[in-house]
């Protein structure tokens, strides 16, 4: 029930922040609160508090004048940022809230995790689940930051449900409008007539996440975070995410439209109405075959009817669940911004991580950011890509924007800001 | 004796030929449905079914191999179940029969099958003797058992209706009606593939070679027909057009700027008749999984090989098709080594996901980056790898001979959930090791005679212990076991194409 609950966001002025606050106040939510190191957005039916997340006493200001019932946390520096100031953001400032939490009993912590606490460079990520350890070796400080924040979020939880109930979404490869870094990087390659290079084979799968569905996730979490998923229901079949390809029923003889029949039976009338309907007859239903090496085999094979699994104290993925070919991706970005060659510069993958040394070894060399990292050389050459069969089940998660459309909204959104400011959309109008 | 042309493919794809010496050497036909031994299901000791034989092998052609081989009077009863709608088909295809004596005949043909004699003659289509025959069909169909004839009547009846109700949309100028709309293109390759589908399921569930609860997976048994039905209507856009008939929905053609399927065949105007063959291709791609899901609940061999033929050759075809200018100018056909080598790997699920990963991959990487569809082609083909290795991560290797098979995983392989698995295995393992040592304790305790275990005890208690631990397989042994192995299988293999290219000839 809308107005039940009330809501902190946490870095509610950011990217992914604004679009909970923004779904938050849509569906008639009456108290939510804001806190952010800056106000960037100014509504009058939210309250914003300013403050710096590793200053406790700013936290607590902030969790006790909203009254939250329930804490988004979503603050987090870009993973490029100065390793001290992530450390203090990530590590300090998400336990700070953690014990403002506890100290004031707050009922629901959500924080925002990332997919990248599995990446360390080596190991590829095909069809990864939330089963699989942390990476020990994370790649980067921002990695090892959000692995850090993570074990604080849910050790924080109340296995006993009484207490602070807690869980991490970790999203994969958020884009979309309101984007204040990725899209500039995108977009930098295309001003810059790079958009003829290629490294790697493009095999590799990424998952890319619209903000949209990202933010909902969060939400679904918070309503959900006190409730159990019933064993049992990990028998039951999950329709396909079909948003970009496009959602179509096949045709069977119990469910079909009418098409050219002009003289329809009552059972054709029956058999179209059937198919309009989202409706399945339950015997059409496929059987989920399981393997015991599969995410919930043990789940779904308990006989105990009354078994269920908490929401909380958990991590979960979320993926738009329409995983692509990295290059793919890029190129409907780009695309966009201009027209694409017509062939490539295939540069392999070894050749690409001797860039990326090189780079970084001149970078710590001359103190200076380097332009292109082995972590940046990883992300666009090895597979990444997620099972989000638990957020689905346990958070009753769905994708509502594919990834097509979703890249679409950015780019939209995204010329508009360059209008805006009188920036150039493409190489040739500079 | 080959032709110079297909010695001279197989020479420059050597994969095949290994493949097409296999087959010859190997695969043995796993029924003769000539054989006495094999009337009793096969009843071709009736001069009425060997007429059937006859005709499936003449209108069918590749397919009757794999009907054929299917277990007990499941093949016949597919056999019976193929020429009936091949009856249905005959009147649908033949443009010479008016609509009047078409419609009708396709209503009710499904009465005919209960009409000892009932034949039609008068049709010029190439397969106009399966009609001409009928009468054959029709007394095998009345030696069916009940329960199957049932099955064959309900399809052949909504099939007929189905085929009737589109061509009743034909035109004088227009004797096979374009279809408008992707909705229109599914319920036709339903009316005309999925039926079959469901009829096949009906019939694998009711032979109780297959679960019963198959017959009524109706979306899924579909999706197996609309793979196959929608890789024909692409794959034959030539001949239909030169033929004056096309199957693509107005929908995808004209969403590349095309008024009629004509434009699709003019040379000009090649670069956008392909991003339209593209667009059928996606449109086709989204049963893959949906067909891959069907094949995993198959439980019968020959029933597997039978369905999982056909879908491999259809994902190759696809392949094969796919951006390739030349299906626009003629017949594109995959070529016979990689049939068979694909016939050869249509032999479990895990191979035959493996097949559509390659094929879903290959097609990948054949997309343009200036197609309207690139990034839906590129998340239909990732789905259908996603869809294989969460079902067959290609880290499990499976080693040791048929019967024998063990699963082990391949340390080499950089998936991470190869290193979960290994833990999930060593836990199992340790757990069961705990146990058995508890329960062992326990039996001891409860004869008491836990303090002073005889010897022997020990012995077998140690020996169980021991057992248990060298489940673990050694992998330093068995790396080379089987570089060993593949050398001597290298030195073998090259020994017999020698010897075949010597001294066999076809």
């Amino acid at each position: 029930m809308p107005g039940e609950e009330s809501y902190l966001i946490i870095g509610g002025c950011g990217f992914l922040g604004r679009w909970i606050v923004d779904q938050l106040v849509e569906r008639g939510e009456t108290k939510v609160a804001v806190f952010d190191i800056v106000q960037r957005h100014f509504d009058n039916n939210i309250t914003f508090f300013t403050g710096d997340l590793s200053n406790a006493a700013d936290v607590e200001n902030a969790i006790v004048k909203s009254g939250a019932t329930s804490i988004i946390h979503t603050a987090s520096p870009h993973y490029t940022a100065p390793a001290d100031i992530l450390e203090r953001v990530n590590v300090t400032g998400t336990s700070n809230v953690v014990d403002m939490c506890l100290k004031h009993n707050v009922r629901k912590l959500v924080y925002t995790s990332s997919g990248a606490v599995y990446l360390d460079g080596i190991h590829q990520l095909i069809s990864a689940d939330e089963r699989l350890d942390y990476a020990e070796k994370p790649l980067d400080v921002y990695n090892t930051t959000k692995i850090e924040a993570e074990k604080i979020v849910l050790n924080a939880n109340d296995r006993s449900g009484e207490g602070l109930l807690t869980c991490c979404i970790r999203p994969c490869g958020i884009f979309g409008p309101g984007d204040q870094n990725n899209i500039k990087q995108w977009h930098r390659v295309v001003l810059n007539g790079q958009t003829k290079w290629q490294i790697g084979d493009n095999m590799n799968i990424n998952d890319f996440t619209f903000v949209g569905n990202v933010a909902r996730a969060h939400i679904l979490a918070s309503d959900r975070l006190a409730e159990s998923y019933p064993c049992d229901r990990f028998r039951d079949p999950l329709p396909s995410i079909d948003l970009s390809v496009g959602e179509r029923r096949v045709p069977t003889s119990e469910a079909r439209p009418l098409g050219p029949n002009t003289s329809p039976s009552e059972k054709d009338l029956e058999v179209a109405k059937r198919f309009a309907s989202k409706e399945y007859d339950p015997n059409d239903l496929r059987p989920v075959l399981r393997n015991r090496m599969d995410h919930f085999s043990e789940q779904s094979n308990l006989e105990d009817e009354s078994a269920s699994v908490p929401v909380a104290g958990q991590a979960y993925f979320v993926t738009n669940g329409e995983p692509v070919y990295f290059w793919d991706f890029a190129r409907t970005v780009w695309k966009h911004f201009g027209p694409l060659p017509t062939s490539y510069w295939v540069l392999p993958v070894a050749l690409g991580y001797i860039v990326g040394l090189l780079s970084e070894t001149f970078a710590k060399i001359s103190g200076r950011q380097p332009g292109m990292t082995r972590y940046n050389i990883s992300q666009v050459v090895q597979n990444r890509y997620f099972s989000i069969e638990k957020s689905r089940r346990l958070l009753g998660y769905e994708p509502t924007v594919g990834i097509q459309e979703g890249i679409q909204l950015m780019a939209d959104w995204y010329k508009e800001e360059l209008a805006k400011k009188g920036e150039p959309e493409s190489k040739k109008s500079r | 004796m080959p032709s110079a042309a297909a010695i001279s493919q197989l020479l420059i794809h050597p994969t095949e030929l290994r493949s097409v010496i296999n087959y010859k050497l190997w695969r043995d036909k796993s029924r003769d449905i000539t054989n006495p031994a094999e009337f009793e299901t096969s009843g071709y000791d009736r001069e009425t079914m060997r007429k059937c034989w006859d005709l499936l092998d003449f209108s069918s052609r590749s397919f009757s191999v794999v009907v054929k081989e299917l277990e007990g009077d499941l093949a016949r009863t597919v056999c019976i179940f193929y020429l009936v709608l091949r009856a249905l088909d005959t009147f649908e295809d033949d443009m010479t029969i008016p609509n009047d004596i078409k419609l009708p005949n396709l209503r009710n043909l499904h009465r005919k099958l209960h009409e000892p004699g009932w034949h039609y003659v008068g049709s010029k289509d190439k397969d106009a003797i399966v009609l001409e025959s009928f009468a054959s069909i029709q007394k095998e169909f009345s030696l069916l058992d009940p329960k199957y004839q049932v099955v064959i009547e309900d399809i052949c009846r909504k099939m007929g209706a189905g085929m009737a109700d589109f061509a009743a949309l034909a035109t004088p100028e227009q004797p096979v009606a374009e279809i408008k709309t992707i909705e229109d293109y599914d319920l036709y390759c339903h009316y005309v593939a999925g039926l079959v589908g469901e009829g096949l399921s009906g019939l694998f569930s009711s032979s109780g070679k297959e679960r019963p609860w198959l017959s009524s997976q109706l979306t899924l048994s579909n999706s197996c027909g609309l793979l196959l039905q929608k890789t024909n209507i692409l794959r034959d856009v030539k001949e239909d057009v030169d033929d004056g008939r096309g199957f693509w929905p107005r929908e995808i053609y004209a969403a590349h700027g095309f008024d009629s399927m004509k434009g699709l065949i003019d040379p000009a105007r090649e670069k956008e008749a392909l991003f339209a063959a593209s667009h059928m291709t996606l449109d086709a791609l989204r049963h893959c999984c949906d067909a891959l899901d069907y094949m995993t609940l198959l439980k019968c061999q020959s029933v597997f090989n039978f369905v999982a033929i056909p879908a491999v050759m259809a994902i190759a075809t696809l392949d094969r098709c796919f951006m390739n200018p030349k299906l626009l100018k003629q017949n594109v056909k995959i070529r016979r080594g990689e049939a068979v080598g694909l016939i050869m790997k249509a032999v479990n699920p895990r191979d035959v996901a493996y097949v559509f990963q390659q094929y879903a991959r290959s097609i990948h990487q054949k997309v343009k980056s200036d197609d309207p569809n690139m990034l839906r082609l590129s998340i239909a083909c990732a789905k259908i790898d996603q869809w294989t290795e969460h079902h067959y991560p290609t880290f499990l290797t499976i080693t040791g001979s048929s019967g024998a098979a063990q699963t082990a995983i391949d340390p080499a392989n950089g998936d991470a959930r190869a290193v979960l698995f290994t833990k999930i295995i060593t836990e199992a393992k340790e757990k069961k090791e705990r146990e058995k040592r508890e329960a062992l304790m326990a039996d001891l305790r409860a004869r008491g005679i836990i303090k002073d275990r005889t010897p022997e005890q020990i012995a077998a208690a140690e020996k169980a212990r021991i057992e248990s631990m060298n489940e673990s397989p050694p992998w330093l042994m068995i790396g080379s076991i089987i570089v060993g192995i593949l050398a001597v299988m290298g030195g073998l293999g090259y020994g017999i194409i020698w010897f075949v290219m010597n001294y066999l000839d076809d």
